[in-house]
């Protein structure tokens, strides 16, 4: 179904070798091989919404950071193809998407970005999505949605979903080493333009847009930001988009014509019917996340393109509730301090400090440290409060 | 009448330089910047002043309303009416909110400066140039037709705002949280439900809730030293339904009841997480450390407020001096 990009971009989209940044998490194990048993084995078990080891996260990682890698910035796409929007972690939900829709590798799927967020099981959501990448590169196609981002993860769960079910960040630090690598848009038979937001003031054809160096952090403004962040208003060419990025942008930009294609597919904006068509049938938002926050009532969509590329719409709504038994009640600590007196139940950040404390001062070099950072600092007096200092530039 | 109001006496800090507010949080690195203002520290110290001030009060207590408190609480009943003159339209082709909604905040923008001026006393008239901004961004985003927990922030600025002049003093701090604050969650309430505001940047399962936050602040120090209803006892619908009145947090979580489908555990996993927590004083503890983490120190929310010379950006004496610290996590 995906079609090699060899021919295309600049060298920055060449870099055969996936450059690994040397505090990378998963450094070394680039040369990594996961049987296809390995694999199987894994989206066994994610299926059935446990976790992997976190071993097994690292060598998925890197295996599906070498896939993306060499897929473009416009990544081009076969029909017949299923088209899917926003997830945000909702697993069950998921699963009945694959279950109106067809298994993997049966029904080929593109996911228009955000598995992660806001959901109870971000984690197990994206990871089978990768995996299932892994598994059948050709079948399933990811692109980048704005929550697939170290900033936005922080705030809105995934991190912190991350730390609970891990007990630390390394799970995070490289799953969002492959956000980086995620394309950013796609284009079905040269007819239907797929991105995750929208358009950009800045980009008037496909191949600005492969002139794009996406393997980085979502920025904060720009071409790439825009992608993700655009939202289609009923209104006449650009105005500011009220999310604090990205655009609003309105019928005439111009987009189709230029570029050939009869139909822009985004998702990033919650329908209540499960998708919206926009001017006329030229935007179509698809959202498939049913019962959005467990409040908003809405059903969710996916659309099927043949091989004509006709298209059909399938509306599902959220999973039954099975009874999957109340969990443990665990109030974050940092916040709800239960004050038992021990060690282990302090606020994780007190534990840190407290270990980084002990580790510098048997090894004598508290002060040492202290000194040489104050001089790289240009700092004048010693910080009054070392390992705060330490701590905060770290 | 108003103008019978006494100067507040710190008045002069204020001064009579009014000016527009304006964003100042432009990017991550200005977290620091806002984190150490005056701004930070003036809104802090009013949620602690208003908390400490409902400590084991029930909401439905007798509380005696002096005639410019009661203009102040019923300034807001306009926006209720405007509710009703400005039903939802057909959904037709809509997305998900509902297009009336921003009919009802054009309405709201016309009326905001003669809103605000009827509770401004003879002499703090110019101060409306600096309020108007905090009240029209606390009832949710037009274009977006959404609601969340920094739309709250914004009506609590508005009213730190009239601390700030003397409009409002000490001895009001329970009115404003039971009355005035009460009437404001009402409101945004009914716009919620009316008009399906989408819950504006939620973080979902993560959060206490998908639109507020302070009910469940103020309303767990309301429930400092009750017996009767122990902090577990929330996680029951009937329990919140019948207790609604005793406190803005039992009142906060019977809506939630109401308005989510699926098991509490599930839909409310923060809520359910902190039902464990064994007093009402560690909950509510625990409330405002999550909220300095959670939404004041969160860009996303952060970097839709807007500064001026009440609400002031300007480093405070006690904000520690660090060049140097610019962390990016």
């Amino acid at each position: 179904m995906a079609s090699d990009n060899g021919s295309e971009g600049t060298s920055s989209n060449m870099s055969t070798a996936a450059t690994v940044r040397s505090d990378s998490p998963t450094l070394g194990a680039s040369v990594v091989t996961i049987t296809t048993e390995d694999l199987d084995r894994q989206i066994e078990t994610l299926r059935k919404c446990e976790l992997i080891t976190e071993q097994e996260v690292k060598s998925l990682c890197a295996k599906a950071r070498e896939i993306l890698v060499q897929e473009g910035n416009v990544q081009v796409i076969d029909s017949p193809v299923t088209i899917c929007g926003d997830i945000h972690g909702q697993f069950y939900d998921l699963m009945e998407l694959f279950r109106v829709g067809g298994p993997v590798p049966d029904t080929n799927y593109l996911f228009l970005g955000d598995f992660v967020d806001r959901g109870f099981y971000s984690v197990e959501t994206f990871l089978l999505l990768l995996a299932l990448k892994v598994r059948y590169p050709d079948r399933m196609m990811l692109i980048r949605g704005n929550h697939e981002s170290r900033q936005i993860t922080q705030v809105y769960g995934f991190y912190d979903e991350c730390q609970r079910k891990y007990g630390s960040a390394a799970v995070w630090r490289c799953c969002t080493e492959v956000f980086d690598f995620l394309s950013l848009s796609a284009v079905i038979c040269g007819k239907v333009f797929c991105v995750h937001g929208g358009l950009s003031p800045s980009i008037q054809t496909l191949d600005q847009i492969r002139t794009i160096d996406r393997k980085q952090e979502v920025p904060h403004d720009g071409p790439m930001c825009d992608l993700l962040w655009s939202d289609p208003e009923d209104s006449v060419g650009w105005g500011m988009s009220p999310r604090g990025a990205g655009y609003l942008f309105g019928q005439d930009v111009g987009f189709c014509e230029t570029n050939g294609v009869e139909m822009i597919t985004r998702a990033h904006q919650l329908v209540m019917e499960g998708y919206k068509y926009h001017f006329g049938e030229t935007v179509l938002t698809v959202w498939s996340a049913p019962n959005y926050c467990y409040r908003c009532g809405n059903v969710a969509a996916i659309l099927e393109l043949d091989e004509q590329l006709n298209k059909e719409f399938t509306i599902f709504e959220a999973a039954p509730q099975e009874n999957r038994g109340a969990p443990a009640k665990k109030p974050q600590p940092d916040y709800f301090f239960m004050s038992s007196g021990r060690f282990m139940d302090r606020p994780h950040a007190e534990k840190k400090t407290e270990v980084y404390r002990i580790y510098l001062e048997e090894n004598n070099v508290l002060e040492t440290i202290t000194k040489a950072l104050a001089n790289i600092y240009g700092m004048e007096e010693k910080p009054a409060n070392p390992m705060e200092f330490i701590i905060k530039v770290r | 009448s108003l103008s019978d109001m006494s100067e507040a006496s710190s008045s002069g800090d204020t001064g009579n330089n009014f000016v527009e507010p304006k964003r100042e949080i432009l990017n991550q690195f200005d977290l620091n910047k806002w984190i150490h203002s005056k701004a930070y520290a003036d809104y802090m110290k009013l949620l602690h002043d208003l908390n400490d001030s409902v400590k084991s009060m029930k909401t439905t207590d007798d509380i005696q309303i002096p005639g410019p408190m009661m203009d102040i609480i019923y300034m807001l009943e306009p926006l209720r009416k405007w509710i009703t003159e400005h039903p939802p339209e057909d959904m037709d082709n809509q997305r998900y909110g509902n297009k009336a909604f921003r009919r009802w905040h054009e309405q709201f923008e016309n009326s905001v400066h003669n809103l605000i001026i009827s509770i401004l006393p003879d002499g703090k008239k110019e101060a409306v140039i600096e309020l108007i901004p905090y009240l029209l961004d606390a009832f949710g985003n037009a274009t977006r037709i959404d609601y969340g927990s920094g739309h709250e922030a914004s009506f609590l600025i508005f009213i730190l705002c009239l601390y700030k002049i003397g409009v409002l003093n000490p001895e009001d701090h329970k009115l404003v949280v039971l009355r005035f604050f009460n009437m404001y969650l009402r409101i945004c309430r009914e716009l919620q439900t009316t008009y399906k505001l989408e819950p504006a940047g939620s973080r979902g399962v993560h959060a206490i809730d998908d639109y507020q936050f302070l009910p469940f602040l103020f309303g767990s120090a309301q429930m400092i030293g009750n017996k009767r209803l122990p902090v577990e006892s929330y996680t029951k619908k009937e329990t919140c339904e019948e207790n609604a009145h005793v406190s803005l947090f039992f009142d906060a979580v019977s809506f939630i009841h109401k308005s989510k489908i699926g098991p509490f555990y599930e839909h409310s996993n923060q809520l359910w997480n902190i039902s464990a927590v064994p007093n009402w004083e560690k909950v509510n503890g625990g409330m405002f450390k999550m909220y300095e983490a959670e939404v004041l120190r969160k860009f996303p929310v952060v970097q839709h407020l807007v500064f001026g010379s009440l609400f002031d950006i300007s480093k405070r004496e006690d904000a520690p001096s660090d060049p140097l610290v610019r962390i990016v996590e």
